[in-house]
């Protein structure tokens, strides 16, 4: 066993160009590739590798579908904190969908008296992003952006948790995370 | 020339004789020559499905020497389409190693615009050779786990065959068999082209030159659902990241049950149910492949 994966090692580290370990070319994706195609690369290709994928096993060792499987996770994750890093933390995370203009969302905000969960849906929307889009890149499930969409507090973990998932989705949206959590702190209270 | 096209897969019974006979069907209709070799030798039934139970010359004549291989082509019910049947009383499914020489350099004489070779079952050498020597193979699966798995076991064949053809130096040659013949267990393509490419770069960038040409089609057959169609960008994936190989995922074909009616007619299905979903499928692998485009799912 332990001898088997020294020899793997040795050959990858002497390894040729074509069989470098370039993460895009494990996830099958081309550089530049956004947060959502990432996301949804890395599914496909566990999904892939999984041990009981039909087929798999007429090619692959259960040892080395786990060494693959190791491979794709460390892409993804490569990739990943690589598309957050490079668009900076105070931008938002959705490059293709770009952000509402601030009078749109003021407007929105006007209308609805407040910046709270049908706000962030309106605003969602109007960029075109679906909730499974905004799952896949705030690590939230869509059942739990529909609970904060919906401000369904019964439906929501701890509020410690809440903040966060609002944090992040108003940051998605490129709106004032503060604020969002304030909208939905005076909900809360009463 | 005439395109070639041999269609294997290792497993009996995924349909590939249906489709190299609709396939033939549908570029027929597109007003190309088309000629069929039934090449499943030991199991050759093209003709039956052709509705031809007695065919008076077979490429047994060809390989016996008794007649050139473009007078075994018969004429057949479909305009465009001719049939070269499979020998009939063949108990061995070995071709002779001049009679296998032989059938290659005349193959390639044919005047036709596509030659589809129905290949057996199966991972014999004559099978492996004739996918190799194709321009392009094509790849017909089932999704049932057991067709995947031979599939897989199909391409590795052809992978090693391949190698073994261009590694002429005795060392390399002595490793390539050591993996085929299980004396190197757990060696992956990846570990042996390595190995290769320290004992001698030439060779191991001449076989990724032979690999990177080969390009073999894939085609999915006998789908139950919609979502199956996504295994074939599975096993894409998967053959890329193994063997380093390129497939061209090209087309899927729905089960129908009324397979076995127009068999049992010996008429092809195209004519006997040409407005059936299955039809429709089958004439855009036929578009497909003249128009080199692959399948894309919304």
């Amino acid at each position: 066993m332990h001898q088997g994966n020294s020899r793997q090692d040795d050959h990858r580290q002497r390894g040729h160009p074509s069989l470098e370990e370039d993460p895009y070319e494990v996830l099958e994706l081309k550089p530049g590739a956004g947060p959502t195609e990432i996301e949804e690369a890395y599914h496909r290709l566990m999904a892939i590798f999984d041990p009981s994928a039909p087929g798999i096993s007429a090619l692959y060792t259960l040892e080395e579908i786990r060494r693959m499987r190791a491979k794709i996770e460390r892409a993804y994750h490569h990739l990943l904190a690589q598309a957050k890093g490079s668009k900076g933390d105070a931008l938002p995370l959705n490059p293709n969908k770009g952000t509402l203009p601030p009078e749109e969302v003021e407007d929105i905000k006007a209308r609805l008296g407040r910046l709270g969960g049908r706000a962030l849906r309106e605003i969602r929307e109007r960029l075109g992003l679906s909730l499974q889009e905004v799952a896949s890149v705030i690590k939230v499930t869509k059942g739990t952006l529909e609970n904060l969409e919906g401000e369904r507090f019964d439906r929501l973990p701890a509020w410690v948790y809440v903040k966060g998932f609002l944090r992040a989705y108003a940051k998605f949206l490129g709106v004032d995370p503060q604020e969002v959590i304030k909208a939905f702190e005076e909900v809360r209270r009463q | 020339m005439a395109v070639l096209i041999s269609i294997g897969g290792g497993k009996g019974g995924s349909g590939k004789s249906f489709l190299a006979l609709n396939l033939g069907v549908a570029l027929a209709e597109r007003g190309r020559e088309v000629i069929l070799l039934d090449a499943d030798l030991g199991g050759a039934n093209l003709h039956t499905l052709l509705g031809i139970p007695f065919p008076s010359v077979t490429l047994e004549d060809f390989l016996n020497g008794f007649l050139p291989l473009a007078e075994t082509a018969m004429e057949t019910s479909v305009r465009g389409l001719k049939l070269i049947s499979g020998t009939l009383a063949r108990l061995s499914a070995k071709l002779k190693y001049d009679q296998k020489r032989r059938l290659f350099r005349n193959l390639r004489g044919l005047q036709a615009d596509y030659i589809i070779v129905d290949l057996g079952a199966g991972i014999g050498p004559s099978t492996l050779d004739l996918f190799i020597l194709a321009d392009r193979g094509l790849l017909l699966l089932t999704p049932e786990s057991t067709a995947v798995e031979n599939a897989y076991r199909f391409l590795r064949g052809v992978y090693f065959r391949c190698l073994r053809s261009v590694a002429t130096e005795r060392r390399i040659r002595r490793a390539v068999e050591e993996v085929i013949e299980g004396l190197d267990p757990g060696s992956t393509p990846w570990d042996l082209l390595k190995k290769i490419e320290d004992m001698d770069g030439n060779t191991a960038s001449k076989f990724r030159g032979v690999m990177h040409s080969l390009r073999p089609y894939l085609v999915l057959n006998q789908l139950r659902t919609r979502d199956e169609r996504a295994l074939g960008f599975s096993v894409k994936t998967v053959c890329k990241k193994y063997f380093g190989i390129d497939l061209s995922y090209i087309g899927y074909v729905p089960f129908d049950p009324k397979v076995s009616f127009a068999v049992a007619r010996g008429r092809p299905f195209l004519w006997e149910y040409p407005d059936t979903e299955t039809s429709r499928c089958i004439r855009e692998i036929a578009d497909r492949m003249t128009t080199d485009r692959e399948v894309t799912l919304p």
